[in-house]
């Protein structure tokens, strides 16, 4: 037999610890549905908010609520193409890099990613992720990336995939590359070893919140 | 097409090839770029002489053949057949790689079974065409073994009143014929805001999380992905304050009145009960 439900399941999204603990308690007290999941913005970049106390409640061994990562690439500063960081580290990036500045107007080469990135394309949506704190972290873990032989974007997926609080993660692409490159990169699950992890660990240790404003 | 006065302007006429160590495999060498500013030509010299070349346009191709032919004699013995390999590397990684084996996990306590990897459609609509968005579900759900999107009533994003709902038709239009239990919808109910004032059954207020609120936004939700239900329906942000979007810290003197977590609730469990409702009523409807 086949249930079908209006709906199956709800969940929270932008919540704080204190919302999914009150939903957890009202939850109980008057015997209505449970929240499942908690969909809030989690990455390299942004930890903090969600390690510092939803990981806690969110447990299994707790309210059980799966967190749905988004942004796990930081609207794709995280691909360190928009650090201009990689104008150092890769040579075939150099050349593309400079053809493309070459075509590009001024607007465009006065910006730090491409025009069409959501960065750029919507004032204001992400202008915590451009400010230099970030710009510096992102440096950093590219360097971890590229020392291990991932590209940026595998290790900041890869990196969230493997986190044990993370149920799902929610990836964003624009075109049929990015998005094969998003999907490739949970092959890499397992290259993200503990080595790196505590590499990880020790920019974070530097980098609390770098996109706090 | 080039910035007037700018360093860009002038683009790269010094290359230098230096070795620098990084925290890379150990240490390689590098190619850096500096820029010497030269001004570019101004409006009234193009205007005199129309076919006049900014010097960017002469330059660049110029520096480019430097600077590769700079890296073939002066880099390390390795740096060619090195540079072929990243060249390589970078192809085998996009034509070559294995499809990953997904993993799937189930969602809280539910039996609602998702692949870790979730699909986000907030682009198609806005930065991406019902084309490209149903492609995009192809690819994933057919090659990588994604179950799992996520929507929401106001996307795409930025929500405008002329896209909103746009992502949730290039959804429907993908569902269409295509076996529905296999598809793990996710789906919001947007979180209180005043300037979105153009959500459909709203009457032209703003957005709130009141019973009512939840239950227009998920039929509207229903009618325009075409389907009888949703998976996951969640709360966007919260209908009380809370710092938003990487906003600044708690601010007490912000907090406002907001519907009650009991009533955000009982909304959820009516949805979920009038579904089993429409359930009983088709049994019956066949037997």
């Amino acid at each position: 037999m086949i249930v079908i439900n209006i709906i199956n399941a709800v969940g929270l999204s932008n919540e704080t610890p204190y919302g999914v603990m009150k939903f957890a308690q009202a939850s109980e007290k008057f015997g209505l549905p449970r929240m499942i999941t908690i969909q809030n913005s989690y990455s390299l970049l942004v930890r903090s908010d969600f390690e510092s106390g939803l990981t806690e409640v969110c447990s299994p061994s707790n309210e059980n609520v799966g967190l749905l990562a988004y942004s796990p690439l930081c609207g794709g500063i995280l691909t360190g193409f928009s650090t201009m960081y990689m104008l150092e580290t890769n040579f075939s990036t150099v050349i593309l890099s400079s053809y493309l500045y070459y075509f590009m107007s001024g607007k465009y080469a006065r910006e730090d990613c491409p025009k069409t990135s959501r960065l750029n394309l919507f004032e204001g949506l992400m202008p915590r992720y451009k400010q230099s704190i970030a710009q510096d972290a992102v440096k950093e873990y590219c360097d971890i990336a590229t020392k291990h032989d991932l590209t940026p974007t595998e290790l900041a997926l890869a990196w969230c995939y493997k986190q044990k609080h993370v149920a799902s993660t929610i990836i964003g692409a624009t075109s049929i590359p990015q998005l094969r490159e998003n999907l490739n990169s949970y092959g890499k699950i397992h290259v993200v070893d503990d080595e790196i992890i505590a590499e990880i660990n020790d920019v974070y240790k530097r980098y609390r919140d770098p996109s706090r404003m | 097409m080039f910035p007037k006065g700018t360093a860009w302007g002038t683009c790269f006429v010094h290359v230098v090839l230096r070795r620098e160590q990084i925290s890379l495999r150990g240490g390689k060498s590098f190619l850096k770029c500096s820029v010497l500013h030269i001004p570019a030509i101004s409006e009234e010299d193009q205007d005199q002489c129309p076919n006049l070349l900014q010097p960017a346009m002469i330059t660049a191709p110029v520096v480019l053949l430097l600077m590769v032919s700079l890296f073939k004699v002066q880099g390390s013995r390795s740096s060619m057949s090195r540079t072929r390999s990243y060249v390589a590397k970078g192809f085998s990684n996009m034509k070559m790689m294995a499809t990953p084996e997904m993993d799937y996990i189930n969602l809280g306590s539910s039996d609602l079974s998702v692949s870790k990897v979730c699909l986000g459609t907030m682009t198609w609509g806005q930065q991406n065409t019902m084309a490209e968005g149903i492609e995009q579900l192809d690819v994933a759900f057919k090659e990588y073994g994604i179950n799992f999107l996520d929507t929401a009533e106001m996307y795409p994003v930025p929500t405008k009143p002329e896209t909103q709902g746009e992502t949730d038709r290039v959804i429907a239009k993908w569902l269409k014929g295509r076996d529905r239990s296999k598809v793990i919808i996710a789906s919001k109910v947007s979180g209180a805001s005043e300037r979105i004032t153009w959500l459909p059954g709203r009457n032209g207020n703003g957005a709130r999380v009141s019973k009512k609120d939840i239950m227009v936004s998920v039929e509207e939700s229903l009618k325009r992905l075409g389907t009888d239900y949703i998976d996951l329906v969640q709360i966007h942000w919260p209908d009380r304050y809370v710092p938003l979007f990487g906003g600044a810290a708690y601010d007490q003197s912000l907090e406002r009145e907001f519907y009650s977590f009991e009533e955000q609730l009982r909304a959820f469990d009516d949805l979920i009960k009038q579904g089993k409702v429409r359930h009983g009523t088709r049994i019956s409807d066949i037997s």
